[in-house]
C-alpha cells in the first residue's frame, strides 16, 4: 500500500469527516478518557455494521466542521462540544441500541496514580500471598496486617480509594501488587446529535410516563389558575364540582338540611360507634364507598379554607 | 381518510414553521425601540413564550401518544394552538432591538430558532410515524423541552452575551494549547493517528499507512514561539473577559456596539488558534506557520487594540494590554524570523 504524506492524509480525514456527517443523520459525541487503542479497536469491531467511530485531533475536527458549515450550518452546534478527549460515533441505527453497545464495552483498568477515582475502592480482608518484605506498603497506608504462614494477611476491610478523589501513588502501587483492577473505562456519551439537534443523552431515556407527568403538571397549573380567578375550564370544573359538593356537605352538617349524598355523613356524625364496626367490614372490601364518604367531612372540617388547592399539591 | 386530512393539516403546519425558520435566519429590521423599552419586560415575555411552546409540545406528544387519532377538526384546533405559541415566541423575540446588542440578539435568535426547529422536527416525526407513538417522538419532545429550558441559561444583556462568546473561545483555545502540549510531549509523533487509518482508508488494518516523520531540529525551534503565541491568545481572552466583566456597559447603544465589536473579533480567535496548531504537526511547512502565526497575531492585536479604545479598559488595564501586545509581537517576530525563506529555498 502506498505511503502518503501528512497533507494528503489530512485532506482525506477532512473528506471522511464531512462525508460521515452528510451520510449519517445521527451521531454521539463521546468522551474517550482512559480508553486505549486496543479497547478502541474492540469497540469499533463490536459496532461494525451499526455504527462508525471517528476520532481525531480536535483542531482538525473543528477545522473540518467549520469548512463544512456553509453546506450544513447545523454542525455549528457541535463546535463548543469538541474539546477535551472526544470523538464521534456515527450511526443510522437506533440510538438507544447503539448507546447500549457503546456502554457495554468497558475494560477493567488498574488504578493509576493521579487519576480521579470513578468509584469507591475497598480491599477485603484476605491473605495477599505477598511476602513479608512488602509490609512497608501496607504500613504506609495504615492498613492493619499480620504475617500468616509467611505471607501478609489484611485483617479488616479497607476503604482504600474514595470516589472522585485522586488516586495516590501508594494506593495505586498496592492495588497493582494485589492485581486488583478496580476501575472500568469505556466511551462516555456526552452529547447526542440527531437531525440537526444536539441534546443531552438523558433525553434518550424519556418515557411516555415522563410526557404524561409533564402534561398533568400543566393541567394542574391551568386548574389552579382557573380556580383562583374563578374562570371555569375543563381542567378546573371537576375540582369546582368537588369543592361545591364539599361545601354542600359542610352546610348539611351544620344545618338540618338533608339530601341523599349527605345521609352517610350525618349518620356517622350521629353515631360514630356504629361505623367502628362498619370500618373493618369496609376494609375487607364490602363497603368501600361508605367509608370514603364518611371520611370526607372530617377532612373538610379541618381545612375549610384550603378547599380545592389541596388537590394540586 | 382521516389520516390524509391529518397529513394536510400537518403539512401546512410544517410549511408555516419552515417559513418562520427562514424568516428567523434572515437579516431583519426589528421594531424600533420605544423610549420606555425595558429589557426585563422583554425577558419576562420571552420566558412565558418559551414555556408556552414547551407546554404545547407536550400536548402534541400526549395527543398522539395512543389511539384513537384525533378528529381532523380537533387536530386543526390543536395545531392552531401550537402554531400560535410558536408565532408568539418569534414575535416576542422581534421585540429585542438591535441597539441592545448584536451578540445578545444573535444568541437569543439562535435559541428561538432551535425551539421552532425542534417543534418542526417533532411535528414531522409524528407525521412520519403515521400519528402513532415512537421512541423518536419521545426524543423530539424532550429536545423541545431542553431547547425551551435553555431560556434560563441565556445571557440577559450584551455584556453577558459577550462573556459567553469569550468563554466559548477561551475553552477552545485552551483545548488547542493542550493539544500542542501533548504533541510536544510525544515529540511530534501524534498518538492515535494509527487508529484513524482503518476508518479513513476503509481497510481494517492496524498498520499505520501514514508516513511518520518527526520534527527536524529547525522545526523544533518553531515550537516555543508558537506555543508562546497560543498562550498569549489564551491570556488575551482571559484578561479581556475580566475587563468586560468588571467594566462592560450595555444600556447605551454605543457601548453595546463596542461590546459587539469585541465579540466579532473574539469569534475569530479559536479558528486562528486551531490553524496555528494544525500547521505544527510534522511535516511542518514554514510558509503555513508564518501565515497562520500572522493571522492569529492579527486577530489578537486587533482584540487588544479594540479593547484599549473601548469603555471596558480603564487606565489600570493599560499595563496588561501593553504587555500582551508585546508578547504577541515578540512571538510573531520570532516565528517570522525562523520561517524566513532562506536564499534559494522555496519552503
Amino acid at each position: 500500500m502506498p505511503r502518503e504524506d501528512r497533507a494528503t492524509w489530512k485532506a482525506n480525514y477532512f473528506l471522511k469527516l464531512v462525508q460521515l456527517f452528510d451520510e449519517y443523520p445521527k451521531c454521539f459525541i463521546v468522551g474517550v478518557d482512559n480508553v486505549g487503542s486496543k479497547q478502541m479497536q474492540q469497540i469499533r469491531s463490536s459496532l461494525r455494521g451499526s455504527a462508525v467511530v471517528l476520532m481525531g485531533k480536535n483542531t482538525m475536527m473543528r477545522k473540518a466542521i467549520r469548512g463544512h458549515l456553509e453546506s450544513n450550518p447545523d454542525l455549528e452546534k457541535l463546535l463548543p462540544h469538541i474539546k477535551g478527549n472526544v470523538g464521534f460515533v456515527f450511526t443510522k441505527g437506533d440510538l438507544s441500541e447503539v448507546r447500549e453497545t457503546i456502554l457495554k464495552n468497558k475494560v477493567a483498568a488498574p488504578a493509576k496514580a493521579g487519576a480521579i477515582a470513578p468509584i469507591d475502592v475497598f480491599v477485603e480482608a484476605h491473605n495477599t500471598g505477598l511476602g513479608p518484605e512488602k509490609t512497608s506498603f501496607f504500613q504506609a497506608l495504615s492498613i492493619q496486617t499480620k504475617i500468616s504462614r509467611g505471607t501478609i494477611e489484611i485483617l479488616s476491610k479497607v476503604h482504600l480509594i474514595k470516589v472522585d478523589e485522586k488516586v495516590g501513588a501508594s494506593e495505586a502501587a498496592l492495588l497493582n501488587m494485589l492485581k486488583i483492577y478496580p476501575f472500568s473505562y469505556g466511551l462516555k456519551i456526552l452529547q447526542v446529535c440527531e437531525g440537526g439537534s444536539v441534546f443531552h443523552p438523558s433525553i434518550l431515556d424519556i418515557t411516555p410516563e415522563d410526557i404524561l407527568a409533564k402534561f398533568f403538571e400543566g393541567v394542574r397549573r391551568v386548574a389552579s389558575v382557573c380556580l383562583q380567578i374563578g374562570y371555569p375550564t375543563q381542567a378546573s370544573v371537576p375540582h369546582s364540582i368537588i369543592n361545591g359538593f364539599k361545601r354542600l356537605l359542610a352546610i348539611a352538617c351544620a344545618t338540618e338540611i338533608e339530601f341523599k349524598e349527605a345521609e352517610q355523613m350525618k349518620a356517622f356524625l350521629a353515631d360514630p360507634s356504629a361505623f367502628a364496626v362498619a370500618a373493618p367490614v369496609a376494609a375487607e372490601g364490602k363497603d368501600d364507598k361508605a367509608e370514603e364518604k364518611a371520611a370526607e367531612p372530617e377532612e373538610e372540617e379541618e381545612s375549610d379554607d384550603d378547599m380545592g388547592f389541596g388537590l394540586f399539591d | 381518510m382521516a389520516s390524509s386530512q391529518l397529513d394536510n393539516i400537518f403539512d401546512t403546519f410544517i410549511e408555516n414553521l419552515d417559513m418562520v425558520i427562514n424568516k428567523l435566519k434572515e437579516e431583519d429590521s426589528p421594531r424600533p425601540t420605544s423610549p420606555s423599552y425595558n429589557l426585563e419586560d422583554f425577558w419576562k415575555k420571552l420566558g412565558t413564550a418559551f414555556e408556552s411552546v414547551s407546554t404545547e409540545a407536550t400536548k402534541l406528544a400526549v395527543w398522539f401518544s395512543k389511539p384513537p387519532l384525533p378528529k381532523p377538526d380537533e387536530c386543526q384546533s390543536l395545531i392552531a394552538s401550537v402554531e400560535m405559541s410558536a408565532i408568539a415566541l418569534v414575535s416576542a423575540f422581534y421585540g429585542l432591538p438591535k441597539e441592545k446588542g448584536v451578540i445578545l440578539r444573535k444568541g437569543t435568535r439562535h435559541a428561538v430558532t432551535e425551539v421552532v426547529e425542534g417543534m418542526k422536527a417533532l411535528t414531522k416525526q409524528i407525521k412520519d410515524d403515521h400519528y402513532h407513538s415512537s421512541e423518536s417522538q419521545l426524543r423530539r419532545t424532550g429536545n423541545v423541552w431542553e431547547c425551551c429550558d435553555a431560556i434560563k441559561m441565556l445571557p440577559r444583556n450584551n455584556r453577558d452575551a459577550l462573556l459567553g462568546v469569550l468563554r466559548d473561545a477561551g475553552g477552545l483555545v485552551k483545548d488547542a494549547v493542550e493539544e500542542l502540549t501533548e504533541l510536544q510531549e510525544t515529540g511530534g509523533q501524534s498518538q492515535g493517528w494509527e487508529d484513524l487509518d482503518p476508518v479513513i482508508s476503509g481497510t481494517p488494518s492496524s498498520d499505520s499507512n501514514l508516513q511518520e516523520e518527526g520534527w527536524s531540529e529547525h522545526d523544533r525551534t518553531l515550537l516555543p514561539p508558537s506555543m508562546g503565541l497560543l498562550k498569549a491568545a489564551k491570556s488575551c481572552v482571559k484578561k479581556v473577559s475580566g475587563a468586560v466583566r468588571a467594566n462592560g456597559q450595555w444600556e447605551e447603544e454605543s457601548l453595546a456596539a463596542q461590546l459587539d465589536d469585541l465579540g466579532e473579533i473574539a469569534e475569530r480567535i479559536s479558528p486562528a488558534a486551531d490553524d496555528m496548531v494544525m500547521c505544527l504537526y510534522p511535516q511542518i511547512r514554514h510558509q503555513d506557520v508564518r501565515q497562520n502565526a500572522n493571522k492569529l497575531a492579527e486577530v489578537l492585536l486587533s482584540l487588544l487594540d479594540r479593547t484599549k479604545t473601548s469603555h471596558v479598559a480603564k487606565e489600570a488595564d493599560n499595563a496588561w494590554l501593553t504587555f500582551l501586545s508585546k508578547a504577541v509581537d515578540h512571538n510573531l517576530e520570532k516565528i517570522t524570523h525562523l520561517t524566513a525563506p532562506a536564499p534559494n529555498d522555496d519552503t
